[in-house]
């Protein structure tokens, strides 16, 4: 453990990147508060695939991204063990212009340095027996599934630990700004129905797709567009590998094994508020038609759940318009910077899987402007069992 | 034409559903409910109403959830007085008045929100959530992986400890789904000592509180039945010999005598003595129907006087019935709940061969437990004849005009408990009700009531073993729950447990206002001119 600091930082939001920034923030020894107005990973992070990306999705043509994937990829194997479903993943070609794309992959996954190994079909039908027979090519990358919610879950059952205070269904009702100083904020807990002010030397905006309301509380601007995408979970466990399509990032193009579920996603547009997200009737019978061309079964499977969730993407309005323009890439505004105001930084971007990795470079932001000379230590640090996180609050 | 979609869409988009959902503020003993009209336009699930509400009515509403789609657990909550996960409750299967509440057996910290810590309090130690997959069968490994793995069924959603009779926290049982979760160690240990678990389990708080309801299985969202493993688990316990000693008294009378209050067998059909009429030896003499009457029936002196009302009316409705005599055994559904598959299958083979002697068309029985094992496990070893509860029997001789019941009992309010054993393990909920319709009176059905019944307590041997435990009994919280209702004169049971089980509840509970009786005495009170009672009858 560090040396403790005075310094207290408040987070607003309590998704994965929140629990991952408190996390730690408390490993560095600084006094940290995390608000959230429902449940943890009530927002984005619940919702989402669930996939533990190699990167190799990214890796024609996002380099970046794909960087960032693979190496926390690596880093999430050591620090969660026994939270992930690590059976590898596998991109198959099921029409022919998708073997186009069989090049620029393997040459992006080495040049990312993503392990990829091509498979002849007859391989890639032994390890799944569910897939498109007809599938021309495939490649294994080391993919995965997670528990998106309590993957998440043990980076605020560790945070709490180290002393974090994390308190959910605790709403902001604004910020505290004086003279371009953000110094805390007005809390509603609704628990309690009491209204409390929360002072901080710093607060981080770690709300995703709200990152834009949050922000106008102290009459700042991000460019964050909420993108939803709609995903389908039907009844029963169609692969073991997480399959993916070959070919351009496109709708319901990759299917997760989830417990006894089997989830397709996803598609993607842009919405003005994240609260409010319809299920389009037509993106789900996409993920119908689009996943039964990489697993045939999907067709005829029972449905058990729809769903949208909105990724927070780095990007100003009318720079894209479906969102797959846009980096998957995360992003730490200090906002002292960016528009003036002290005491302020929004991190938002980046998705489940890089969820340390963002939380290290927004903390490095945080301790620099705190003046705090602490390394980060999360990259070694196993985390807490997530039922760590219910005993410790009850 | 224009005019008439004009209106259709307009009631569309205004129809609306009810909710009262269950409000409380951290700390205070303010429960209570607020009542929202949610428009059923774009609210799929309860989640999506519950949710426009937040949005739309009340900011301050707090409830739990985050995957959506049935994987987290997150949402749990009672829907009408039955567990769901909001995110795949479709409202339109709830109709227009919804009553939402939070999970039950764990603290509320607000609102909809149940604090999930007690739950992991429970869970066994090792806690892992990853398995080896055994799905998908054909597929071969990839290289360098020793086998598939795959997150553990169970959403830790505590679904099945809301629904579970026994799992007020003050009773200490550890809950189904932390049973459930041994037992997969015991399937596949990953690091669990096996000997430890064993002992876990063992305990008093272990697999021995489970009745068996089965309410767990039917709660559970993922499909995770933590009534097999508990009963696999008594086996395990019950083959190592580690059982209570109440419980090894009384599997020790069932193997010696064929029944479970230990008297000798050939006093089995002694309840009959006091009949004015002879019941034929279905051994000897062909009968219509095989009347299997079960232990409880024929040897609780309170019971024995039910026996001999409904040995009456079929009677004096010239239905031809015969029974074993000696000749039958305990069925044995508690012996194998227990977990003694072995006394099981000998009480199967012996009451097979008697059967076998017999002539008969098909069975009924008065003991719901007799009618689940005789009806859906027999036929595995043999028996080929059509087995029905005493109440479906009834129901046919009355919707015939066999049985005439022509004095109805106008201005009679009852209530009617629905036997876990008939309402969850064979959805006979009907037949009970169109009875009691029959003779004139009201039902007024109890919040938790049919398939979605509440468990006396007495199912999967515990009626056999010590009940003495801290928090108050199932069958207790039920007779309050019938307290509840408005001027009831008669809590209505149609199980010889039940009539045990609720006549001491009522007791103990005290200050009672109606009379716990068995079906058969209601329907006797709606005959026409009788002018005997059996039960009147010298015993």
């Amino acid at each position: 453990m560090s040396t403790q600091h005075d310094a207290h930082v408040l987070i607003i939001g309590g998704g994965g990147t929140g629990g991952a920034l408190a996390h730690d923030l408390s490993l560095r020894g600084l006094r940290v508060t995390l608000v959230e107005r429902g449940e943890l990973t009530s927002g984005t992070t619940g919702r989402h695939h669930g996939m533990l990306h190699s990167g190799a999705r990214y890796s024609v043509g996002d380099h970046e991204s794909a960087v960032e994937c693979i190496e926390e990829n690596m880093i999430l194997r050591r620090i969660c063990p026994g939270s992930l479903e690590l059976n590898d993943g596998l991109f198959i070609a099921v029409e022919d212009e998708d073997l186009e794309y069989l090049e620029p992959l393997l040459e992006g996954c080495e040049a990312s340095g993503i392990p990829a190994q091509q498979l002849t079909p007859r391989q890639a039908l032994a390890l799944e027996p569910n897939l498109n027979p007809q599938l021309k090519a495939a490649v294994r990358i080391p993919d995965g599934s997670m528990d998106a919610m309590r993957l998440a879950l043990r980076f605020f059952a560790t945070a709490q630990h180290n002393g974090a205070h994390i308190r959910p269904f605790t709403e902001v009702e604004g910020l505290l700004v004086h003279d371009h100083l953000v110094s805390g904020a007005v809390v509603r807990d609704h628990a309690t129905g009491t209204e409390d002010e929360i002072r901080a030397d710093l607060v981080v905006n770690a709300t995703g797709p709200w990152s834009e309301k949050i922000a106008a509380m102290a009459g700042v601007d991000v460019p964050i567009r909420p993108s939803p995408g709609v995903l389908l979970a039907l009844r029963g466990r169609l692969c073991n590998m997480v399959i993916n399509r070959m070919h351009k990032s496109g709708d319901g193009d990759i299917i997760l094994p989830q417990r006894a579920l089997s989830v397709v996603g996803t598609s993607s547009w842009v919405v003005e508020d994240p609260d409010d997200l319809p299920v389009p009737a037509d993106h789900v019978a996409r993920m119908y038609s689009e996943g039964a061309k990489l697993i045939p079964a999907v067709a005829h499977s029972e449905q058990r759940a729809a769903w949208s969730a909105a990724r927070p993407l780095v990007g100003s309005r009318g720079e894209a318009d479906s969102g797959r323009e846009l980096s998957r890439t995360f992003k730490t505004f200090d906002h002292k910077e960016t528009d003036g105001l002290e005491g302020f930084v929004t991190i938002t971007g980046g998705k489940g899987t890089t969820l340390r990795g963002m939380a290290e470079l927004c903390s490095d932001v945080v301790c620099r402007k705190l003046d705090i000379d602490e390394p980060c230590r999360t990259r070694d640090t196993v985390l807490l069992d997530h039922a760590a996180y219910y005993a410790a609050a009850a | 034409m224009a005019v008439t979609d004009q209106t259709q869409i307009q009631e569309h988009t205004t129809r609306t559903c009810h909710l009262r959902v269950y409000r409380s503020s951290a700390g205070n003993g303010d429960g209570h409910f607020d009542e929202f009209d949610v428009p059923v336009d774009g609210c799929e699930t309860l989640l999506d109403a519950l949710r426009w509400i937040q949005l739309n009515r009340d900011h301050s509403l707090s409830l739990r959830h985050s995957c959506l789609h049935a994987s987290c657990g997150t949402c749990g909550m009672r829907v009408n007085g039955r567990e769901e996960l909001a995110c795949v409750c479709k409202l339109a299967e709830h109709g227009d008045e919804i009553r939402v509440e939070p999970l039950a057996n764990l603290p509320t910290r607000t609102d909809l929100v149940a604090d999930m810590g007690p739950l992991y309090d429970h869970f066994p130690d090792p806690h892992p959530i990853i398995r080896v997959s055994e799905v998908l069968p054909a597929a071969r490994r990839p290289d360098g992986h020793e086998a598939y793995v795959r997150l553990e069924d169970c959403l830790e959603c505590g679904l099945c400890v809301s629904a579970c009779p026994i799992g007020a926290p003050a009773t200490g049982f550890v809950g189904p789904a932390a049973l459930a979760a041994a037992g997969r160690l015991l399937e596949e240990p990953r690091g669990a000592e096996r000997d430890d678990v064993l002992s876990w389990i063992g305990r008093a708080e272990g697999v021995w509180q489970c009745t068996t309801c089965n309410a767990c299985v039917q709660a559970c969202p993922a499909g995770i039945e933590p009534l097999s493993a508990i009963i696999d688990m008594r086996r395990i316990l019950v083959e190592q010999g580690d059982l209570d000693p109440l419980l090894q008294h009384t599997l020790q009378n069932v193997a010696m005598q064929g029944n479970s209050y230990g008297k000798s067998a050939r006093t089995r059909a002694r309840w009959t003595k006091g009949l004015d009429f002879t019941i034929p030896d279905a051994r000897t003499e062909p009968v219509d129907y095989l009347w299997f009457v079960g232990d409880y029936a024929s040897f609780d002196e309170r019971v024995q006087r039910e026996s001999r009302r409904l040995a009456t009316i079929l009677h004096d409705a010239g239905v031809s019935f015969g029974l074993l005599f000696e000749g039958e055994h305990s069925a044995g559904n508690d012996v194998r709940r227990v977990g003694e598959e072995g006394l099981f299958e000998m009480l199967v083979e012996h009451n097979l061969s008697v059967l076998r002697e017999a002539q008969f068309q098909a069975i009924f029985t008065t003991d719901p437990h007799s009618l689940n094992t005789l009806r859906n496990e027999y036929p595995a070893y043999g028996l080929d004849k059509p087995v029905y509860h005493y109440t479906e029997l009834l129901v046919d001789l009355v919707s015939r005009g066999i049985v005439s019941l022509s004095a109805p009992l106008t201005g009679t309010r009852v209530t009617y408990h629905d036997p876990c054993y008939l309402a969850r393990y064979n959805q006979i909920t009907d037949a009970p009700r169109a009875l009691i319709a029959a003779t004139g009176a009201e039902l007024v059905e109890m919040p938790r009531h049919g398939a979605n019944t509440f468990c006396c307590g007495a199912g999967g041997g515990r009626i056999w073993m010590d009940d003495s435990g801290p928090g108050e009994r199932p069958s207790e919280q039920r007779i309050r729950e019938a307290q509840t209702l408005d001027a009831i004169d008669y809590f209505v049971v149609s199980c010889p447990k039940d009539l045990a089980m609720y006549t001491a509840a009522a007791q103990t509970v005290g200050d009672v206002s109606f009379e716990v009786v068995e079906l058969t005495a209601l329907l006797e009170r709606a005959l026409s001119d009788r002018s005997r009672s059996a039960a009147a009858a010298p015993a």
